[in-house]
């Protein structure tokens, strides 16, 4: 019976956190969307810019600073695509957090119902989250905090090279 | 105009795709999963390349993949994969289902492009 009620508080404290989790989420989401819809913006001015360019300009003007709009243009152009790759990595904060709040909610899931522990229902949901983790860093940190039953197996070239792959393109 | 298909569970991504995609000129057709990308391409002509991310819900990248190669208007259509995943497993996995090449995120705009141009040229 004690048993019972503590994995019951065990479970709404985790309960607790997964709400907390979500709520971290969706707080941040609107102003992501809206940061997300300032590249849009900035990234269609430029192109009106380099569309506008040539048909309204001076050209004698134009021919002075030619070189420097574009110069101009180009750099802004740069810089709106290294915030896209910068903001990629909320994205994947997202994606972490979702898969750790869903790996949450079903341990508090499986602390409140009372036939828990009968089965390898935590080897079940361990192996979930290792699936759904997105990087081999993220389950090397699992499997170090949360081995599986035949034991860790690390590997850290692999996750150097993951590191290394991203943003590469290979074409089969 | 040259269309392409973006096929992402994450609105974010979906964005930040769209936007690198539009400042090249292409028009973009999104889809939040894989059954919805399927749909359209059974609904609709086929576009002129699909950009598909992996880990979806309903219908992953590459169920997707492969079943847009067995639709006779996708056969020669290019599929690019956009994912996080970077094994050389699922790479494999992504070349036999049918995928043109595979893209590891977070990706640069500037090589995304260039790859776009490359395959569909």
């Amino acid at each position: 019976m004690a048993q019972t009620s503590q994995n019951i508080d065990a479970a709404q404290a985790i309960a607790a956190a997964v709400a907390q989790i979500e709520l971290a989420v969706r707080e941040v989401q609107p102003a992501v969307e809206q940061f997300g819809a300032l590249i849009d913006h900035m990234s269609g001015g430029l192109g009106e810019l380099r569309s506008v360019r040539p048909r309204d300009a001076n050209p004698e003007a134009i021919f002075v600073f030619q070189d420097e709009f574009d110069g101009a243009v180009t750099r802004l152009q740069k810089h709106v695509h290294g915030t896209i790759t910068q903001l990629q990595f909320y994205d994947r904060l997202v994606q972490h957090l979702t898969h750790v709040q869903d790996f949450l909610a079903g341990v508090a899931g499986q602390l409140a119902n009372a036939t828990a522990g009968e089965d390898d229902t935590w080897g079940v949901l361990r192996d979930k989250l290792r699936v759904r983790l997105i990087s081999q860093a993220q389950r090397e940190l699992l499997d170090a905090v949360l081995p599986p039953p035949e034991g860790a197996q690390f590997n850290s070239r692999q996750a150097r090279e993951e590191h290394a792959a991203q943003g590469t393109v290979e074409l089969f | 105009m040259t269309r392409i298909l973006a096929v992402d569970d994450s609105p974010s991504m979906r964005q930040m795709v769209g936007v690198t995609l539009k400042s090249a000129g292409y028009e973009v057709v999104e889809a939040c999963d894989g059954r919805e990308a399927l749909n359209l391409a059974k609904e609709q002509p086929a576009v002129d390349l699909v950009i598909t991310d992996v880990n979806m819900p309903n219908m992953d990248g590459l169920t997707l993949v492969r079943e847009l190669r067995l639709l006779p208007h996708y056969r020669g259509v290019p599929l690019l994969v956009l994912t996080t995943e970077a094994s050389t497993e699922k790479k494999l996995e992504g070349k036999a289902a049918g995928a043109t090449g595979w893209v590891v995120k977070p990706f640069s705009p500037d090589r995304l492009l260039a790859t776009i141009a490359r395959i569909i040229t």
